[in-house]
């Protein structure tokens, strides 16, 4: 399937999540949060996406979803929570934030693959290839687009791929390793809460040190960027002295 | 400086004793355009600073074709054929380069067919002969040529394409400068005098089994726009003892088993490393350690262990560097000093390898793989590393994987693996396949 038509897909099931139609005509609750409209087009969305990028991205967006949903959700639910025993008097009661958080969670699971979805199935790279094809230059407007190209495109193939395969492998000793730590801590209640807290520790750390090295490992070559895109001869100047 | 034809490049080389003194002489020449990495998010914040107000221009006004020591960071587009075709625009500038192509000086550099694979996917050697291809371009838009450790990336049947750029610039009397580490260019295997295998008496023993391989290569997103990459290995199973040997030409798939083996990249089928005396997955130290660290500050990576058997990394790593530091006394060569601060106060990357070490060999892997062991590393450095690695490893029973295209290696090894692959087969969709063979010698 063309690139293009893949879109054309994509845009198409995303009108609901913007307009809202026909979701809000089905609007009685299975529960209290969810209602008919909201849990079909989840399962619309899913298949779609599921049938349009292929099983391999789909488990990776799921991934990625669950991973961005879920402490989002989590812990809005457990402020909210925390400010009712606080200020009872003020804040709202578990029964009336509920269904918002229930809600919130089916709207981040279905919005959040579909725009990764979205984004993913632009052939960035084959931009990139078909800016250069010019024998004669690249215009001015053409190297702003070459260059965001390029840092787009160094983020996805090589940045991310880069941490995520330093952390693959350190998880391979990092899981084995709390494995035998928790088994060997089996009996006691202290030593399980000691586990739990050094790894939310290690997590934010963690967390922090990829943001870090994100940032980094994105912007480390742009000045080497802009030396050689504008080292392109500008098609303009050579329009120009024809 | 004119260069004549007889000149060799070893004339033309200057040859440091570290990989931190190498790079801050290389940055004041080539004016840097990238930030350095390997000292921390602070240094390579100023750096950025400087770069972007001051650096760029003067860059710009004297314009060098110049290799990076990570020949993939100087590589500023997506694909080698980009790469090329970006080098070609810039010399049609120049009225004598008229008759450039890309396919010409892929097909001189034997890389036409990696022109449209991702730059990511490319074998350190592959991304040196780009790089290589991509200078030979240069020469008509450049005053000078530069480049970092030359002798390291390329194995010895790929050393004739240096020699043909080298012997171009000299032709065209382009002055050429070159930063070696010292002994890089050595060709000399790691002879039995230096490396006495009563260090390592207590050799281990463990089988290699790969089953049903398959590797998808590149990015995810590959498999949406038809572009996959797809590597097969044949099953493979054989016992072998430690210190082993992984050997191959560049680009024959040696750090995408290493990979595989330590579960860093997601593969099909089975692939493990049994070891009758330890139990834990199967580590890798990255040709690219810099990347490895994720900038974070030794103690930050001594911390990323979860030790349980009583071993610390710090003093792991102490352990390593005292050992290195004794056998490098014993071959009665020099060593980086222990403990080697650069004017910023960072760890040297020998420093940083032993911390990244250390870490792995704490939960007593099943095989610790150490891919180019010697890259960033002065030969002394290098041999006395990986005798200390190996001596220690043992004492752990964790058997070593040394993985180099280098002909220093083979006869310090107990046993030596070849790998080859098979020549790219393209389908309709603009995917590609092929296939590794792994092979006792």
């Amino acid at each position: 399937m063309n690139w293009k038509i893949k879109f054309i897909i994509l845009i198409i099931i995303a009108i609901p999540a913007f307009t809202g139609y026909p979701i809000s005509s089905f609007n009685s609750d299975i529960v209290l949060g969810i209602t008919y409209g909201s849990v079909c087009y989840l399962i619309v969305v899913h298949a779609i996406i599921l049938l349009v990028t292929g099983r391999q991205f789909y488990s990776n967006i799921i991934a990625l979803a669950a991973l961005i949903s879920l402490p989002v959700v989590y812990v809005g639910a457990g402020v909210s929570f925390l400010l009712f025993i606080l200020i009872p008097s003020n804040a709202a009661s578990p029964s009336v934030y509920s269904p918002h958080y229930v809600s919130l969670s089916i709207t981040m699971l279905t919005v959040i693959p579909l725009a990764l979805s979205l984004v993913a199935v632009i052939p960035f790279q084959d931009f990139e290839l078909s800016l250069m094809t010019s024998r004669t230059g690249v215009s001015k407007l053409e190297k702003f687009i070459l260059m965001f190209l390029r840092v787009f495109n160094h983020i996805v193939y090589f940045v991310i791929p880069n941490i995520v395969e330093t952390l693959m492998e350190e998880a391979q000793g990092r899981k084995w390793a709390d494995m035998a730590l928790k088994s060997g801590s089996r009996s006691s209640v202290y030593a399980r809460i000691i586990f739990l807290r050094k790894k939310i520790n290690r997590i934010i750390k963690n967390m922090i040190q990829l943001g870090v090295e994100g940032i980094c490992a994105s912007i480390q070559y742009i000045p080497l960027w802009a030396v050689e895109i504008s080292q392109l001869p500008d098609k303009s100047n050579k329009i120009a002295k024809r | 400086m004119k260069y004549l034809i007889d000149h060799t490049p070893r004339m033309a080389t200057k040859y440091f004793s570290s990989y931190e003194e190498r790079e801050e002489s290389f940055r004041k020449i080539v004016f840097s355009l990238i930030p350095r990495k390997y000292s921390g998010p602070r240094l390579f914040w100023s750096d950025f600073k400087n770069i972007t107000l001051d650096e760029l221009m003067k860059f710009i006004r004297q314009p060098c074709a110049y290799i990076t020591s990570n020949p993939r960071d100087g590589l500023a587009f997506g694909t080698p054929w980009q790469v090329l075709k970006a080098a070609v625009m810039s010399a049609r500038k120049t009225n004598q380069a008229r008759i450039l192509s890309v396919e010409k000086i892929a097909a001189d550099y034997v890389i036409s067919d990696l022109l449209m694979q991702p730059l990511r996917t490319l074998s350190g050697g592959e991304t040196v002969k780009l790089a290589l291809a991509k200078a030979s371009i240069a020469s008509y838009y450049s005053n000078k040529l530069i480049i970092a450790s030359p002798f390291s990336w390329l194995s010895r049947e790929n050393k004739i394409f240096f020699q043909k750029l080298y012997d171009h610039y000299a032709r065209s009397e382009i002055p050429i400068e070159l930063f070696a580490l010292e002994g890089e260019d050595s060709e000399e295997p790691v002879s039995g005098s230096d490396f006495q295998r009563a260090f390592w008496m207590h050799t281990t023993d463990f089988i290699l089994h790969l089953k049903g391989l398959q590797i998808s290569l590149g990015s995810s997103l590959n498999p949406i726009h038809s572009r996959q990459a797809v590597a097969r290995v044949e099953d493979f199973e054989s016992a072998l003892v430690s210190p082993c040997l992984i050997v191959g030409e560049n680009g024959q798939g040696k750090s995408l088993i290493a990979k595989v083996l330590a579960g860093a990249i997601a593969f099909d089928g089975r692939a493990e490393i049994v070891c009758e005396e330890t139990s834990g997955p199967a580590r890798l130290l990255f040709q690219d350690v810099i990347s490895q660290t994720l900038l974070r500050s030794f103690d930050a990576i001594a911390a990323t262990s979860s030790p349980n058997n009583g071993l610390k990394p710090i003093e792991l790593c102490e352990a390593i560097l005292k050992a290195s530091w004794e056998y490098a006394t014993h071959f009665g060569k020099s060593v980086e000093e222990k403990k080697y601060l650069n004017s910023n106060g960072f760890r040297s990357l020998l420093e940083v390898k032993a911390i990244l070490i250390a870490v792995r060999l704490c939960n007593r892997p099943n095989a610790l793989i150490l891919d180019e062991p010697d890259w960033g590393l002065t030969r002394a450095s290098a041999i006395a590393l990986v005798a200390a690695v190996i001596k220690i490893a043992h004492e752990l029973g964790t058997p070593v994987i040394l993985i180099s295209h280098k002909p220093w290696w083979p006869t310090i090894a107990n046993s030596i693996i070849q790998v080859e692959r098979t020549p790219k087969t393209i389908n309709d969709k603009g995917g590609s396949s092929f296939e590794i063979r792994l092979s006792r010698c």
